[in-house]
């Protein structure tokens, strides 16, 4: 009997590697099996949320001895933090095969790039092994490497290599971090749940804790380290963008939680004080160059930073209601973000220009397109009713009442400031690009058509999600609401 | 006294002289040399699967058939049976085919050899058997200048490199009153002399492997050769260096003042930052696969400094894992030459549509030569970083971490013609290629095993481990 969780792996390991052997002539079989798998997926996902028990701990558990000399171990296993991050993972899957939906070129190899992803994602998320952790944080490199490159725009190469190198030297600096774990812990394992019950000198764990931030910082994207996301986002083909800001991203996030947090709580509390002040710093900057910028697709991209920043603040307080506020900003993100990218390729698809200056009342002939955009933007600005307003609030209220910052309100005010710069933009990409008279500066101007079914689908279903979510987070909150003392127990 | 364990070295050995005293007088079996060659080298590794680790002592204790030396002598054969596969079609209708194996045969006796020496003049002319084969095989394709080049300056330096080595030799006897590796150890003797003679002969295998600042023959020499051949100097006389280097710093650490281990050190950061960087403007597929053996041989070399459990079996499994990692792209290039396509990287450009398994096979390569899953190369280089983190060698592994992200760039380069781009119209180049098939089972084989290695690494590192325990 094979465990849900490695299930949840294998079916798109091996739908990845037929698709990958498929010709491109059999295209509408290859879109069907592509859907087919990643729905079949997304509800073996939803049977296991049914028979998660929140506030069980550590469930559905999978261990089996690797290389024992080293203590490397198959060990998988889920609590609500990771069980959100698979939720996510699993829900988007099918959304971004049907964004996908018009695409022809490699089309085989397209879909078995992507689906490849989800499964070293799942297994990245289940992980329990740190060395295993680190297989599926490289592997996911390979295919996204493939998927920006081959696919993406003008410039998709040099995003590509960028991204890769970037990404690849980071991991290798955490890896580092690792075999210090590994070695200074004296346990002989990398097993997570017991390298939890070492407790290294501070001394030691700061340059860890350091190492692995790195790592899991470039991913995240902390500033000064996120020149690779615009170049990457923006070349990208759009359901790649969404996959990459919806949850690639949030192997950061979720590895900072997981690793820096847990692992090395004493390092934690003393650097909280630094992480909260690059996140304020990820807010602030990022949100001004967004505002900056004349390509909408580079508007959203860099209007991921804030956001993860957000979370950075909330998970930096250390205390539980910034927690909770952090990962559900993490959740959150991937929702609008998702939406917003998919948009944005939409529009580039009829228009043929992402340039701002080139496009205005698009209202008039896209109004279902532009109803959508006006969630997402209001989602990513925080408005009241759509999810990421509660998980900002939350955020700040814990940024508040931290403990663990020094001058929370100074935090607090930066992270505000950001916040209404972020709304700015927004406000006014919508103001110029949605609203008034009509006007598109290219051939393509005359011949715009309103949503396909298939966009209809996506972004009715990721509108629907932000709206739900907005209005009852109580699930989420429940799912996650042990997270934050345990991580600060230091227990996985 | 027992055969069987130094029965593989016999078998080659005998082979290689008895092919070309034979052969000559078979008029027709003549042409079955290479498949003949192929199923000796095979077969002389079974011995091995009937008794490892084994513990025997030849010729009052200068050979010694130990765990170790059974483990580099499948790495050789493994290495050695992939390019004579890979000849039969590369090398196809040449004259002299008879002498082209048996050549290959002694060359790989002699490393055999090599492995199994606790003696200096037995590594002495063992080495000498690989070496003067090698030069020879070089120079095979006797009507291409570059072949010849490359030859005449493996050979010079080979030469120069040999004498330095005797001469190190001899100071050590002249020392120590001994040729024997355990004898030089805690010998009362002027450490100067011992010093001065280590050196030495630390100096003539550096060149063997590649190390800075015995690096230079190799780019030129690697694009010479029969691209088999490279393959071959590349990954099992290399192998055969680090053989002699790794036994003498594991079991007969001569006594040197611990400077000399930092000097070393050095010696692996400089080889590590020359290769990769040096790669990174290569144009031809050859040079730069030199250049990255190079690199390669800077990431071995920082077992031989650390000197722990974890980095001796790492170092041996890498060499091991190299033996597919490594030939499998000078097969994949004579397999392109071949077709008739080219040795520079653009002209790989959309090649995966002529030859998809081949293709992939390389990305594989270039994976592992990186150090990414799903690859063998991935784990033996990781654990390489974790011995020097073990021994408290973070520069040593800072360097490595660096240096692996600069060489990212020049892999995946190969690996952006072959798959990323394409020659518009589409259309016009997608004909398979014209290959033959020993050719394409070699390259596919390396490819089946640099992703087996990394699926049964428990298994590679429980031998790699078992192997180590010889010399630790």
């Amino acid at each position: 009997m094979i465990g849900i969780l490695s299930l949840q792996m294998l079916i798109p390991l091996v739908t990845g590697i037929v698709l990958l052997l498929m010709k491109d002539e059999w295209i509408g079989v290859v879109k069907k099996f592509a859907l087919g798998s990643t729905l079949v997926s997304f509800a073996v996902s939803l049977y296991m949320l049914s028979r998660f028990q929140i506030g069980g701990g550590i469930q559905f558990e999978e261990s089996v001895m690797w290389i024992e000399p080293l203590g490397v171990s198959y060990h998988l296993g889920v609590d609500g933090l990771a069980m959100s991050m698979i939720m996510l993972t699993q829900f988007f899957m099918p959304l971004i095969v049907l964004a996908s939906w018009r695409e022809s070129y490699r089309i085989s190899q397209y879909y078995g790039l992507l689906i490849l992803n989800q499964f070293a994602l799942i297994g990245l998320f289940a992980a329990l092994d740190l060395f295993v952790f680190y297989i599926f944080w490289e592997i996911l490199l390979i295919p996204m490497y493939f998927l920006v490159a081959i696919w993406g725009g003008a410039r998709s190469k040099y995003a590509a290599i960028k991204f890769f190198i970037y990404s690849f030297f980071s991991s290798l600096v955490m890896l580092l971090g690792f075999f210090a774990l590994y070695f200074y812990s004296g346990m002989n394992t990398f097993d997570m749940l017991e390298l939890t019950k070492a407790s290294l000198p501070v001394a030691i764990q700061i340059p860890i804790f350091l190492a692995i931030f790195f790592g899991v910082g470039v991913k995240m994207p902390i500033v000064p380290f996120h020149t690779w996301l615009p170049d990457a986002h923006v070349e990208a083909p759009s359901p790649v963008s969404m996959l990459l800001a919806a949850v690639l991203l949030k192997m950061g996030t979720y590895g900072f939680v997981r690793l820096n947090l847990t692992l090395l709580p004493e390092a934690a509390q003393a650097l909280a004080w630094f992480t909260g002040a690059i996140a304020v710093v990820m807010i602030v900057y990022c949100s001004l160059v967004a505002m900056a910028q004349e390509d909408m697709k580079s508007v959203i991209a860099y209007a991921s930073i804030p956001s993860m920043g957000i979370f950075l603040l909330g998970v930096s307080t250390l205390n539980s209601i910034g927690m909770k506020g952090g990962i559900f900003q993490m959740f959150n993100h991937g929702l609008y973000s998702g939406l917003l990218f998919f948009l944005v390729g939409v529009f580039y698809g009829r228009t043929h220009t992402r340039m701002i200056n080139d496009m205005s009342g698009l209202v008039h002939r896209v109004p279902i397109l532009v109803a959508m955009w006006f969630v997402g933007a209001f989602a990513a600005l925080g408005l009241p009713g759509l999810s990421p307003f509660i998980s900002e609030i939350t955020t700040l209220i814990g940024t508040w009442s931290s403990t663990a910052l020094p001058m929370p309100m100074l935090y607090l005010v930066l992270a505000l400031f950001g916040i209404l710069v972020t709304a700015g933009y927004l406000l006014w990409v919508i103001q110029r690009v949605m609203l008034g008279s009509y006007r598109v500066d290219t051939e393509y101007g005359d011949s715009l058509v309103d949503a396909h079914w298939n966009e209809v689908i996506v972004g009715v279903v990721l509108v629907i999600s932000l709206v739900v979510f907005g209005v009852y987070p109580a699930p989420f909150f429940e799912l996650i609401g042990e997270i934050p003392t345990r991580v600060l127990e230091g227990v996985i | 006294m027992e055969i069987l364990p130094v029965l593989p070295h016999l078998v080659t050995l005998t082979a290689g002289l008895a092919l070309v005293l034979v052969m000559p007088f078979l008029k027709d079996l003549k042409w079955r040399s290479g498949e003949v060659s192929l199923a000796i080298l095979i077969l002389a590794t079974l011995p091995i699967a009937l008794d490892f680790p084994a513990e025997a002592e030849y010729f009052g204790g200068a050979i010694l058939v130990d765990g170790f030396a059974q483990f580099f002598v499948l790495v050789f054969h493994a290495v050695a049976a992939l390019v004579v596969l890979a000849s039969l079609d590369f090398e196809h209708g040449r004259k002299n085919q008879v002498e082209y194996y048996s050549l290959i045969l002694l060359a790989t006796a002699g490393m055999d050899i090599v492995a199994a020496s606790t003696e200096l003049i037995a590594i002495f002319l063992a080495i000498e058997i690989t070496s003067l084969s090698t030069y020879a095989l070089v120079a095979f394709h006797k009507d291409e200048g570059r072949s010849v080049e490359g030859a005449i300056k493996y050979f010079l330096v080979g030469a120069f490199s040999s004498a330095i080595l005797l001469f190190g030799i001899s100071l050590l006897y002249g020392a120590t009153g001994t040729t024997f590796l355990s004898g030089i150890v805690g010998a009362d003797a002027p450490l100067g002399l011992v010093l001065l003679g280590t050196v030495m002969v630390i100096a003539g295998f550096g060149f063997k492997v590649a190390a800075v600042p015995f690096h230079t023959w190799a780019p030129d020499t690697y694009e010479g050769a029969p691209t088999p051949i490279s393959g071959y100097l590349a990954s099992a006389s290399k192998a055969a260096g680090f053989v002699v280097l790794l036994r003498l710093f594991y079991s007969y650490p001569p006594g040197l003042p611990e400077s000399w281990l930092a000097v070393l050190a050095a010696v692996a950061g400089i080889t590590m930052i020359i290769g990769n960087v040096a790669a990174l403007p290569q144009r031809n597929l050859k040079r730069l696969l030199a250049y990255s053996g190079i690199a390669h041989t800077g990431y071995v070399l920082i077992v031989a400094v650390t000197l722990n459990e974890t980095g001796a079996a790492a170092g041996l499994a890498h060499l091991l894992v190299y033996a597919f990692i490594n030939t499998g792209p000078f097969l994949f290039i004579a397999l392109v030459d071949d077709a008739g396509i080219g040795e520079r990287i653009d002209d790989l450009t959309g090649i995966y549509r002529r030859a998809p398994y081949a293709t992939f096979s390389m990305a594989l390569f270039m994976l592992a030569l990186i150090g990414l899953p799903p690859t063998g190369g991935f784990f033996t280089k990781l654990f390489i970083f974790l011995s020097a983190i073990q021994a408290g060698y973070w520069w040593l592994a800072a360097i490595g971490v660096v240096m692996s992200g600069v060489s990212l760039y020049y892999y995946v380069r190969i690996i952006k013609f072959a798959f990323v781009d394409e020659d518009r119209p589409v259309l016009r180049r997608t004909r398979p290629l014209e290959t033959s098939r020993a050719l394409r089972l070699s390259v596919l084989f390396c490819g089946v095993m640099t992703f087996a290695t990394f699926v049964f690494f428990a298994p590679l590192w429980d031998l790699a481990l078992a192997a180590a325990q010889s010399v630790l």
